[in-house]
């Protein structure tokens, strides 16, 4: 008997007739670990709100939900409660009390549970947790990561036998969301608990997952082991090869004649004959899974031909990509070519709180898209707002376009010289509906009309969103349409606080699109992000932060290249054969030009 | 280390006893010994921050003292008269000044209790009552400042668009601000939305809802409140003998002070230095102990 039966599910909100779940069947068993994966809308969480009564949402339903062989619906509530963990997207909004203990404590006391019993579970849980340090903070002083490890360690205090997430890490940064799932795994490893999960940073859960189940519209269209998935996905041609694990990726990209970005055209069904493909790589390899796994397959099928000629000159084609800038990053600007210039600039809260930049020095060129990777809480965040004008400094100049800030009065500068989309977009989306949001813009833009909301919406692809009420939209719609309402401004330079946060993949490419054709029309683009992929695909220069200043400004190359941890998983699984490679397709093209 | 360290039924019933006899009792003596203890304990507590306050306590006492003895006329002894004519009092002179000082005194006293009984010992308390009325104030208490970071968010994110506090003209600002607290609004009920899925999630709805607590009433907090309570019934002895009363009207007539009236202000003068007693011994004991302690 199946832990969890799913049974012809179909299922459509009130008053719509698209169904949200199409005829869904899944079972997952006791003690597995079920990933379950697609794009954003494919259906994922309203199948797993499926599973738990009260989350269920309204609608037309039709099919069953069968927890340890009983219909759901006739779980009591109580058992539901105790046995079925449900862990939410957001970490913030999950946490109910204001102390971590009590936080700990909720389910238990939802329980009824005598004292006694609460103390130990307590113990138990900041024991297993590491949660011991904070045990007495107020919530609000925990990090991001912390709130959604407390999320977790307070449902496992109920000990629920199935533990079911919803996205867990896409609010959290790349370090803390790996954290996350390692502890959902030893989870899974250790107590047995039953986990279903959905995500769309693959890279994690693919090596942890037993199954992946992918959806599309509603429908489940692969269950398997992760690498038949795969197989499955690049067969079939499907969009969602794109958010597989950078080693499948490249696995895929060079095993398959068209290479990863042609997959699509790739007629269904057209499985790739096995044996020697024209790759000359043997496909009845099995698919590499992680970055160790992809090393070991790249030192296998290439570790041979490795000759000093041959990576010098794949090596020299790799940096030619990058000779269209006018100069290399790091040199002198004249000030007409500088977008943002800051100088010696010094900067904290509070007089007597600690430097949050220290020596910050930084040029940015007209017309590039700069990147600022590094931790969390290092300031990078604190230099977009001391870059646009909204902090000033205590010591040092910030230019604009070679303006001080402080010359900018009454800011002035958000009127067509610069404009900064923050890190939660929803805080600029203020209206009941996209259109109108855009529109209370246009008294910054004489004599506009509906002509200026068109266009600024179909430079981000929103045309379609413009009646949707903000926040029935996705992340990454959210963020296209908060970028729709800023470009109302017409700056000449846009900051971007982690741009990529929450959305997956193929929302991604559609910003990664606008951004490009923005910067073709002569904007400059500053990112500050966690995303490495993303700034190693399509930024300029990447700087790296750290301690409230700059350390080192490259290009994507030389600077991914350089690092041997903070860098690209394309990276650092084919550093030792291709050092110049940083992206999927230079690995790709790498290998490609071995064989050739 | 002080009275928030005990157990907080015991920290909750100490001040509202000496609040409410603070409140009550009209002796002078009674309300210049919690009138001093109060003030030496939130000095100990706040430092020299305190002074401030007190010093608007004693303003606040000599205006009220004034105000009253202006317009209340009670009294015998005559000692000038209002340009309305009217007789200032040496009665209602001094009754001003004694509320004028009790009103100090009982602000000091929250003011203490307001330091050391920290939000949590509040929920503790609401959960002996009803752990759903403790699991309603721990929600309220975490929300509140939620909703005040994630307006500070959304000011933030609509400067950088131009449409912030301080940009453009008032009417513009008005409307930007009214334009912020709806989106605040919708804020809320989206979080509290999620808010309540992940309550509901975790059975907040089923019965029999228990209350958890850190706290445990243990030998040193039976100690204390059998002291307390010992001493409170001093008091309490005392007040039935008429020895905390002072009458004003129409003129100052207080029970005299024999040998037994200085036990209960002996008493009184314990319990309201409790707080601050157990404050410097334990802060001694450390001190002692530290200093024992090789470097």
């Amino acid at each position: 008997m199946a832990h969890f039966d799913i049974e012809h599910l179909t299922f459509s909100y009130p008053g719509s007739s698209v169904r949200v779940l199409d005829d869904v069947c899944l079972s997952a068993e006791r003690g597995s670990y079920v990933t379950i994966c697609g794009k954003s809308g494919c259906g994922k969480t309203t199948l797993l709100r499926h599973l738990k009564s009260v989350l269920t949402p309204h609608g037309e339903r039709s099919g069953e939900v069968r927890f340890d062989g009983m219909l759901l619906d006739e779980v009591s509530q109580r058992d539901q409660s105790a046995q079925i963990g449900f862990v939410m997207q957001n970490p913030d909004s999950q946490v109910v009390t204001d102390k971590v203990w009590h936080e700990l404590a909720f389910g238990l006391e939802s329980l009824g549970c005598d004292q006694r019993t609460m103390r130990l579970r307590v113990a138990e849980m900041a024991s297993y947790f590491g949660i011991q340090g904070w045990f007495h903070k107020d919530v609000r002083d925990l990090s991001g990561g912390q709130k959604q490890l407390l999320n977790l360690a307070s449902i496992m205090a109920m000990q629920p036998s199935v533990l079911i997430l919803d996205e867990p890490t896409s609010q959290l940064d790349p370090i803390a969301a790996a954290d996350f799932l390692n502890t959902v795994r030893k989870i899974n490893l250790e107590l047995g608990t039953t986990v279903i999960l959905t995500e769309h940073r693959l890279e994690e859960v693919f090596t942890a997952a037993d199954r992946v189940v992918v959806m599309e519209a509603g429908r489940i269209i692969a269950d398997a082991d992760p690498v038949s998935v795969g197989e499955q996905l690049r067969a079939s041609g499907n969009d969602m090869v794109a958010a597989l694990p950078a080693p499948m990726r490249i696995f895929y990209g060079v095993t398959s004649p068209a290479g990863v970005g042609m997959t699509r055209e790739a007629a269904p069904g057209d499985v790739i004959s096995h044996g020697i493909s024209s790759g000359g790589v043997s496909t009845s390899e099995r698919c590499p899974l992680n970055v160790r796994e992809g090393r070991a397959w790249l030192t296998r099928a290439y570790g041979g031909a490795r000759q000093k000629p041959m990576i010098q000159t794949t090596g020299a084609k790799l940096t030619d990509e990058t000779q269209g800038m006018s100069q290399a990053p790091g040199a002198k600007l004249n000030r007409e070519e500088r977008a943002i210039e800051i100088k010696d600039v010094w900067f904290r809260y509070a007089r007597d709180l600690p430097d949050v930049i220290c020596d910050l020095n930084i040029d940015i060129a007209i017309g590039t898209m700069h990147a600022i990777v590094g931790g969390n809480g290092t300031g990078k965040s604190t230099m977009l707002k001391i870059a646009c004008g909204a902090e000033n400094p205590y010591r040092g100049t910030v230019r604009l376009l070679g303006k001080k800030t402080k010359d900018f009065k009454n800011g002035e500068q958000f009127r067509g010289t610069i404009a900064m989309l923050p890190q939660d977009p929803a805080n600029l989306l203020v209206k009941k509906t996209v259109r109108e949001d855009l529109s209370e813009m246009l008294q910054f833009i004489p004599g506009g009309g509906e002509d200026a909301i068109m266009e600024a919406a179909q430079t981000t692809g929103v045309t379609h969103l413009l009646d949707e009420h903000p926040y029935d939209l996705s992340g990454g719609e959210q963020q296209r349409a908060a970028l729709a309402k800023v470009l109302m401004t017409h700056p000449k330079i846009l900051l971007l606080d982690e741009p990529t946060k929450g959305i997956d993949s193929f929302f991604k490419a559609r910003l990664a699109n606008v951004f490009s054709e923005l910067k073709t029309n002569g904007m400059t683009i500053v990112m500050v992000s966690h995303d490495i992929e993303f700034c190693a695909s399509h930024a300029d220069v990447v700087s790296m932060f750290f301690d409230g200043s700059i350390v080192t400004t490259n290009t994507p190359r030389g600077f991914f290249s350089a690092n041997s941890f903070y860098t690209t998983a394309a990276n650092r699984m084919s550093r030792h054969l291709f050092p110049q490679a940083i992206t999927d397709e230079d690995v790709i093209k790498s290998c490609k030009s071995i064989t050739r | 280390m002080g009275i928030e360290s005990c157990h907080p039924l015991v920290a909750a019933s100490y001040f509202t006893v000496v609040i409410i006899l603070t409140a009550i009792l009209d002796h002078p003596v009674f309300l210049a010994i919690s009138w001093f203890f109060a003030l030496m304990y939130l000095v100990k507590l706040e430092g020299a921050h305190a002074f401030r306050f007190i010093g608007s306590l004693v303003i606040i006492a000599v205006v009220f003292a004034a105000v009253f003895t202006a317009n209340v006329h009670f009294g015998i002894t005559v000692l000038t008269h209002t340009h309305l004519g009217n007789p200032v009092t040496l009665e209602s002179l001094a009754y001003g000044v004694l509320i004028g000082f009790k009103i100090g005194a009982v602000f000091m006293w929250l003011r203490c209790l307001v330091d050391v009984f920290t939000a949590d010992k509040v929920v503790y308390l609401f959960g002996r009552v009803s752990p759903r009325l403790a699991l309603f104030s721990a929600v309220a208490l975490r929300s509140a400042p939620l909703v005040g970071a994630q307006m500070t968010r959304l000011s933030n994110a609509q400067r950088s668009i131009g449409l912030g506090a301080g940009q453009g003209s008032v009417s513009r600002r008005l409307r930007n601000w009214v334009r912020r607290v709806s989106a605040l609004i919708t804020w809320a009920i989206e979080r509290m939305a999620q808010m309540s899925d992940s309550m509901r999630s975790r059975g907040s709805s089923l019965r029999g809802r228990t209350a958890f607590a850190l706290v445990r009433f243990d030998a040193r907090d039976r100690k204390v409140a059998i002291g307390l309570a010992f001493l409170f019934s001093i008091v309490l002895f005392g007040i039935s003998l008429d020895q905390a009363r002072m009458l004003f009207d129409p003129e100052m007539i207080a029970n005299v002070a024999t040998p037994l009236s200085f036990l209960f202000f002996l008493s009184y003068a314990m319990l309201c230095a409790t707080p601050l007693v157990i404050l410097l011994v334990s802060e001694s004991r450390f001190a002692r102990d530290r200093s024992k302690v090789k470097p």
